[in-house]
């Protein structure tokens, strides 16, 4: 029997027949690859879109850093993972559950890759970000982006719901796993984007691979800073505000 | 002698309630497509009075068919509307206005396509990706459609009134009016055939309109006019619509020069 090809094996990922996506998480470790291949290709697609706004090499860099934090993600929390899963009585051993956290990354980042065009096109028809007469413009698009991203979020992991509802044969379990395989993932994705950025690259900055104190803090001493410059009228110089 | 015993009347069974009804279905059976050798007219006539007819034709293997038909009536429909717009300013908007209107559909189509293919993806609706194209020129069809039929209303208003401002806000008002429509008969062909609404079809209507309403602002002027057939200025489109420079030149009647 022939192997489906990339595009069926990406549609069959949309649709989310949960039955036919346990036959793939049981058909063995080439689909992890698959997987893989795809969040750095429709990843990369993404991330593309988010910096050619700020220029075509920051462009380049989102392209790469973008897939690379949701792989140091599904490598980062591999093991508790695949520790909360075992705890929970779910059926799925540590390699499978590597495979359902790339489908669930690679869902993510397909409905991020179909909407580039999308984004692309408002990017391409965005005014001079650097004059100040445009940062509620700026802001809007950046709202736009950051919607978009909550809701391929959503949809990603509502996937992922009802596969290991159907894994377990128990949504209260699969909602406990859910939850812990989500805040486990936001706690080490917030703080790789945080060492990672730029993304969208400030207009006023460098274009930089990586900030020189990439290291310096983490991402919830950020947003405390940026809670007390809020408060606070006279910001301090290192609060600078990057996406 | 007659034997038979009558048979007794079993009572009415009370009707469902309306939320309990099974929903419409899709079925190849449940539907006849089109008699004989269907052509632009028959579609246009099956579009308006059966439209599940038209589904059917899609789900029938004519989709790329149907598509490319559809795609046809929408850029003559949409020429028509576009002819009566450019009259508002004359000159070579006559040309432009028609042009850039069949322009903006067809190229929001394409941006968002990708998008479509997915969404459709993940509302569990089989679909191929002719038959997907189909049902949206279908919608855009009757936005196109219901846009021809404002046309005596907009001919009326173009004569009428120098005001820029109220025909831009007429122009909106009725683009809303079809584009309502529009939706609901495409998140209707989507729930014949999943069964169930969608908010992956309502999104993607969402996210196709705020495309449309970008390009009208990309390809402007369409309704005012301009030296230049295209502005090389970006701007986003509701910095575009309010705008104050738009709002005192509307007050002050001009058509000329109003990029819009």
């Amino acid at each position: 029997m022939s192997s489906p090809s990339p595009l069926s094996k990406a549609t069959q990922l949309c649709r989310g027949r949960s039955e036919e996506l346990r036959q793939t998480l049981l058909s063995g470790g080439g689909s992890f690859w698959f997987w893989l291949t795809l969040i750095w290709i429709a990843g990369g697609i993404y991330g593309f879109t988010i910096g050619i706004g700020r220029s075509p090499l920051q462009a380049g860099y989102t392209a790469i850093k973008f897939p690379m934090i949701l792989t140091g993600i599904i490598y980062g929390n591999a093991l508790l993972n695949a520790l909360i899963a075992s705890l929970l009585n779910i059926p799925l051993q540590f390699r499978q559950t590597l495979q359902v956290m790339s489908m669930c990354f690679a869902l993510f980042t397909l409905i991020l890759a179909a909407l580039s065009p999308v984004f692309l096109f408002f990017t391409w028809n965005l005014p001079d970000l650097s004059s100040p007469d445009n940062t509620i413009t700026y802001s809007a698009f950046l709202l736009f982006h950051v919607c978009l991203i909550a809701f391929a979020g959503c949809a990603a992991h509502l996937r992922l719901f009802q596969l290991t509802t159907h894994l377990c044969g128990d949504a209260q379990r699969a909602r406990w796993v859910l939850i812990l395989w989500l805040s486990g993932n936001l706690l080490l994705g917030s703080q790789l984007s945080w060492n990672l950025r730029p993304f969208f690259g400030s207009p006023e900055l460098p274009v930089q691979f990586f900030r020189p104190n990439a290291f310096e803090r983490n991402f919830f001493e950020a947003v405390d800073l940026h809670v007390q410059h809020l408060i606070n009228p006279n910001p301090p110089r290192e609060t600078h505000h990057e996406q | 002698m007659n034997n038979e015993v009558p048979m007794p009347k079993l009572p009415e069974p009370p009707p469902l309630p309306e939320n309990d009804l099974p929903p419409p279905r899709l079925v190849k059976d449940d539907f006849t497509p089109l008699d004989g050798k269907p052509g632009l007219l028959e579609f246009l006539e099956a579009l308006l009075k059966t439209p599940k007819s038209l589904f059917s034709e899609i789900q029938a293997g004519q989709a790329r068919k149907v598509a490319l038909s559809l795609m046809l009536l929408i850029a003559v429909f949409l020429s028509g509307y576009g002819i009566v717009t450019g009259l508002f300013s004359g000159g070579s908007q006559w040309i432009w206005a028609p042009v850039k209107i069949v322009a903006m559909v067809m190229l929001s189509g394409l941006i968002c396509l990708p998008s479509l293919y997915i969404f459709t993806c993940l509302s569990q609706v089989e679909m191929k990706i002719w038959e997907m194209i189909a049902h949206t020129c279908a919608a855009i069809c009757l936005v196109s459609i219901l846009l021809v039929g404002f046309m005596p209303v907009l001919f009326i208003f173009t004569m009428s009134t120098e005001s820029l401002k109220f025909m831009g806000f007429m122009h909106i008002i009725i683009w809303i009016i079809a584009g309502i429509a529009g939706s609901r008969f495409l998140l209707t062909s989507f729930r014949y055939l999943r069964g169930s609404p969608s908010g992956y079809s309502a999104l993607w209507i969402f996210i196709f309109s705020l495309v449309l309403m970008q390009m009208s602002t990309t390809l402007r002027p369409i309704l005012g006019s301009s030296d230049d057939v295209f502005t090389s200025e970006k701007k986003f489109f509701l910095s575009h619509w309010l705008q104050p420079e738009f709002s005192a030149n509307a007050e002050s009647g001009s058509r000329r020069n109003s990029y819009r």
